[in-house]
This record gives C-alpha cells, structure tokens and sequence, in this order.
C-alpha cells in the first residue's frame, strides 16, 4: 500500500411495494453533491438525494458503511411537522461489484407514516424520552430490503426511524432517541434511518462569487446548522464484494437513487392517489457531478440516467464547463481536452492501464479478479477498494493529500470534495501543472460539527435557529 | 513623438501608476518589501506592446511591493489587479509569441491571486506574480 501511496503521490505531484414496483426496479434491469442541483428534483426535497457516502468502517474495518442524504437545507425549527422521508418512494443505496455499470445488489428502503392522533397540530404531544414514547404523535417506520440477482429479502421489517429533532425541551436526550434508532441486521450489519446534521461542508456562494469574480469571503460554510435525512447501513465487506469474497473482488460502485410513482393524483378531499410504476428520479454517486458537470438541460435527465447508459454524458466529463468558466474569467487556462485524468477519476476508477495519467492501482473494477473486462463499463459511481484499511489520521484531501482511504476511494464524511474537485478539475493530477493549483480551495476545511467515531460516525441534528448562528 | 516628449509621457504614466497604486493600498499596516522599490520608468519599455502595457506592468510593480507582506486581500486589490490585468490581456493579440506567452504567464499568476483573495491567500502567490512580471518587464526593457 505504501508503493501505491507513494506511486500516487508521485503522480499528483507531477500530475444511484408493491410487485409492479418491484419489478421496474430490481437489479440488473437496474439504474456530489448535489442539493437542489436540478430542475426538477429542487422541488421535491423529500426525494432530493444530497450526498452518498462509501468507506471502510474505521472502527470495525471488516464491514463497509454506507450512507445516503435527502432533504437539504433542512432548517432545524421548521415545524410543525418537521422532515419525513416521502411514502410510495424507493429510496436505493446501489453496488455495483462487477463493473457492469448495473447494480447487483441494492438496498432500499420503504418509508411509512404513523400517527397516534390526527385531532391535534403537534408532531409530539409531550416531552418524548424514547420511541415508543406515546408523547411521539408522528413518527415513521421503514422497511429495508436487500435486492440481488436471486430476488428480495427483507432485512428489517418494521425498524423506527428516528424522529426529527423538535427542541431540546421536547427531547431532552435526542442522541439517546438517534442511538436506539440503530437496528442490527441478520447476518451481521446495522442499519439507521433518521435526521442528522448535513455533513458537507462547502461555500455554496461560489456561484455568485463565480460570477462575481470575487472570492474575498470565501470560507463561510452555508451548509453549516442545516439538517438532511439520512439513510446508513453497515455490512460486511463479503455482502456487497463480487462473489461474496472482498479478498479477491475489494471494488464496489456504489450510487443512491430515489424512485417515485409516475403519476400522482390529488384529490378533491386532500387525499391522494398514485399509480403508474415507480420512475427514477434522482441519482448521485461521485459528488457535484449533477451539480456543476452536467448542463441544465441535461440535469433533469441525468437524475432520471442509468450508470449503464452514461456515455451520453461523457463529453462533459471530457470537457468540463468548470475549466472553461475559470478560464475565461480568471485568466487561468483551463488544461487541455479530453480530459483522460477526470475520465479515470469519474467514469472508470484509477489502476494500470485506465485512462489518464495516474497508472496504479487503485479503485477500478478492474481490479476485482472475478471481473469480465470485456463486461466492464465507463460509469459515473463512487468506486471503494474496500482492501484499503482505513487510515488512523485522516487527510482531508483524500488521495491527493496522500490519503488513499479517501475520497475518489469512495468519499468520507470529512473529505474536502470542494478543494479536492477543484484542484482535479484544474489539473492537479496533471504532469506540469502550476503550481497554484495545489492550493485552490473554498476556504472551508471541515464541517461545523465533529463527526462521531461509531455508526453511523453522522453527528447528530443541529438545534439551533441557523438565522442565529 | 520627440524624445523630451516620450520622457514627459513616461513621467506621467508613472505617476499614474504610483498614484493608483497608492489608492489601492490605503492600510495603516506596512506591507510594503523589505528591499526598496526599484522599476524602470515607463520610457525604457521597447515601443509597441511593451510601450502599451508598460504602465500597467509598473502599476503591478509597486502593488506587488506594496503588497509583499500583507496576509490578505481586499476587494479593491482584486479590482486594481483586474484593471490593470485587463489592461495587458487587451494587448496580446498584438503581441509576438514570446511576449504574448509571458504576458499570459503573468495574467495566470494573477489569476491564481484572484481566485484565492480572502481566507485562502497566501503571499507566495503574489510573490509568483512578480516573478512572471520581472519576467516580462525584463523582456520589454532589455
């Protein structure tokens, strides 16, 4: 590992219910951040997937942790009914282990509304001390199924979401509430399902700033106070590596997806009616890729794209918008096309023989022993060589910080996507590049809020006003 | 143009430079070089291209001197070194290979300043600014 180190360095240096449902979303017929990055979706906040998450667990290195976000810009006080995962909605966490740019295993949750009385306003009646606190009026339960090429199982039947945080008179222990939400899995794992504090941490006035051609108050975190919904899972390595053995097979794609009914009926009583099957209709694996890669005419498709069919997208991986912007306006001459480096870190994943200048062996299917190369497809998904143990000091700057446990190795909940993006878009992994590129960056290190050091590592919801911090 | 006529155009394309230069550098905090300040004046730039953009080059002489030890920067520098940047880059369709890709060489350092003004500046990046400008100011006078 550390020749792969050293070799990477050396190169950064010198350079995604019912049995209708079912059937329209299983695996193998399959399927950045990224808040409000489209059209459509900034509408639908519920099914709005944020950020996507995959690493080695650093405290049970056997087992991989996964993670998924909605909701964005979740205001701690907004209630009175607060932030719920959307009903009739598959929300998806998809591995891909074989490189055929199609899921194999997927792990979906379904979401269910319950309420104790619907005679009053309130989200919880009373002060709420755990979750089968009858002072909880509103809370929701979920049911996790695993899906692989041999059909469905259902990992948890009816596990309790965790509520949304409504004030520290109201739940006065919330990591309590949060903790007794974890669910053990058969055969080994654990999974969770609730509001936690967002943890990407960026300045999102870059597009302003962009624009303005001022970046003099960069460093303000604007995501920071803001809560998500999120859903994580731990399991071992061998229940997502090809053929059950991470030994020989240690990459995985990994991208989370929502699936809604296509059509929804609102009817004349406030009720609702949905049919139609389930459409894809949001997808994100590596960050910021619907956000500032893919142009606004093509957001809205993307989101509803499968890995297998993203070749459609490939020029603006090749030639991305970003270099050029930056180009024009700050006079920084945006390094040559097609752009083999981002095709390896985006679409293919980095080893001997992928595209682009960084050859060693990283995090491309490749890698796995198993694998069909002839089966192996260009894709946009977060890969994970799960052999890579987790590193006991973190470098926020992932791979080209040195760091190769982290971000494009899978992403971290404290990988500086911005700066790290940034620098890769500018050519950091580029032979010759100025030297300045290795110093770009937003001016936000890390989030507002220590992570925590077991599952789901997510820290727990923000409380306080945001207009008051 | 006589030659008492170009000294007395260099003078005051020098004073302006020093002029706006001092605007752009209203601080009480000294900022300024250790070493003192040494540019040519304006007239010992070659004629043609070096002659057009010599007083923004000496402009970002003195900003740079001015400037070598401050840890940040503010909005007014960022737009003396536009304007003055903006300047130079109207001139390199004009300009021969060698001097155009100097002129860009120095244009991408300040880009670089641009870009990371604020939290994420650091000195060196000027520091590189005038290096590319000695280069190019090298060129034009020798």
């Amino acid at each position: 590992m550390a020749l792969i180190r050293r070799r990477i360095m050396t190169a950064a240096v010198a350079v995604a219910i019912t049995a209708i449902g079912l059937t329209a979303l299983g695996p193998g017929v399959g399927q950045t951040s990224s808040h409000r990055e489209a059209p459509l979706i900034s509408g639908d906040p519920q099914r709005d997937n944020t950020d996507t998450y995959a690493f080695v667990s650093p405290d049970n290195p056997d087992t991989v942790t996964l993670i998924a976000n909605w909701l964005p810009f979740s205001e701690p006080n907004g209630g009175p009914n607060f932030y719920k995962f959307a009903e009739n909605t598959a929300y998806d966490i998809n591995v891909d282990n074989d490189g055929d740019a199609r899921a194999d295993v997927v792990y979906r949750w379904w979401f269910f509304d319950n309420y104790r009385s619907r005679n009053t306003f309130l989200y919880n009646t009373g002060q709420v001390t755990t979750l089968d606190d009858p002072d909880l009026n509103f809370f929701q339960t979920y049911r996790l199924e695993v899906i692989t090429k041999s059909g469905t199982n259902t990992l948890v039947r009816r596990g309790r979401v965790a509520p949304s945080f409504t004030g520290r008179a109201s739940m006065p222990n919330y990591a309590a509430l949060s903790n007794a939400a974890i669910t053990m899995l058969p055969g080994g794992g654990k999974t969770v399902a609730g509001q936690f504090d967002d943890p990407f941490a960026l300045d999102l006035r870059v597009f302003d700033l962009l624009y303005g051609a001022d970046f003099s108050e960069i460093g303000q975190d604007t995501l920071k106070g803001f809560n998500v919904n999120s859903v994580a899972i731990q399991v071992p390595k061998s229940a997502v590596a090809l053929r059950g053995d991470a030994g020989r097979n240690p990459v995985i794609g990994v991208w989370s997806t929502t699936s809604s009914p296509r059509v929804r009926v609102l009817e004349s009583d406030g009720d609702q009616t949905q049919f139609g099957g389930y459409q894809q209709v949001s997808r994100l694996g590596m960050p910021l890729v619907n956000e500032v890669v893919i142009p606004v005419g093509k957001k809205d498709e993307f989101n509803a794209s499968k890995p297998v069919d993203d070749a459609k997208f490939l020029k603006f991986v090749t030639d991305p918008e970003v270099a050029r912007l930056v180009q024009a306006i700050y006079w920084i001459p945006a390094p040559a096309t097609p752009r083999n480096d981002l095709v390896a870190v985006f679409l293919t994943g980095i080893c001997n023989g992928c595209p682009g200048p960084v050859q060693v062996d990283l995090n491309a299917h490749r890698l796995n022993q198993d694998a069909d190369p002839a089966k192996i497809k260009p894709s946009e998904m977060q890969r994970l060589n799960m052999s890579i143990a987790p590193s006991p000091t973190e470098n926020r700057l992932g791979v080209i910080g040195g760091d190769l446990a982290g971000y494009p190795n899978g992403r971290r909940l404290g990988d500086d996507i911005v700066d790290i993006s940034l620098r890769v878009v500018e050519g950091v992994l580029l032979p010759g590049h100025p030297a300045a590129v290795e110093g770009l960056s937003d001016g936000v290190d890390s989030n507002n809020v220590p992570f925590r050091t077991a599952f789901p590592y997510l820290a727990l919801p923000n409380m306080d006003a945001v207009n008051t911090q | 143009m006589r030659p008492q006529w170009k000294t007395a155009v260099g003078l005051l394309a020098a004073a302006g430079a020093l002029a706006v230069a001092a605007c752009s550098s209203g601080s009480g905090t000294n900022t300024a070089a250790d070493t003192p300040l040494n540019l040519p004046p304006a007239s010992a730039f070659k004629t043609g291209t070096c002659a057009t953009i010599a007083t923004p080059v000496l402009a970002i002489g003195r900003f740079t001197h001015d400037k070598a030890k401050a840890e940040t920067l503010t909005v007014e520098d960022r737009k003396f070194l536009v304007d003055n940047g903006e300047l130079v880059k109207a001139e390199l369709a004009k300009a021969d290979k060698a001097l155009s890709d100097q002129m860009l060489e120095m244009l991408v350092s300040i880009g670089f300043v641009r870009i990371q003004i604020g939290k994420t500046y650091k000195p060196e990046l000027l520091a590189e600014v005038e290096n590319q400008r000695t280069k190019l100011q090298t060129m034009c006078t020798n």
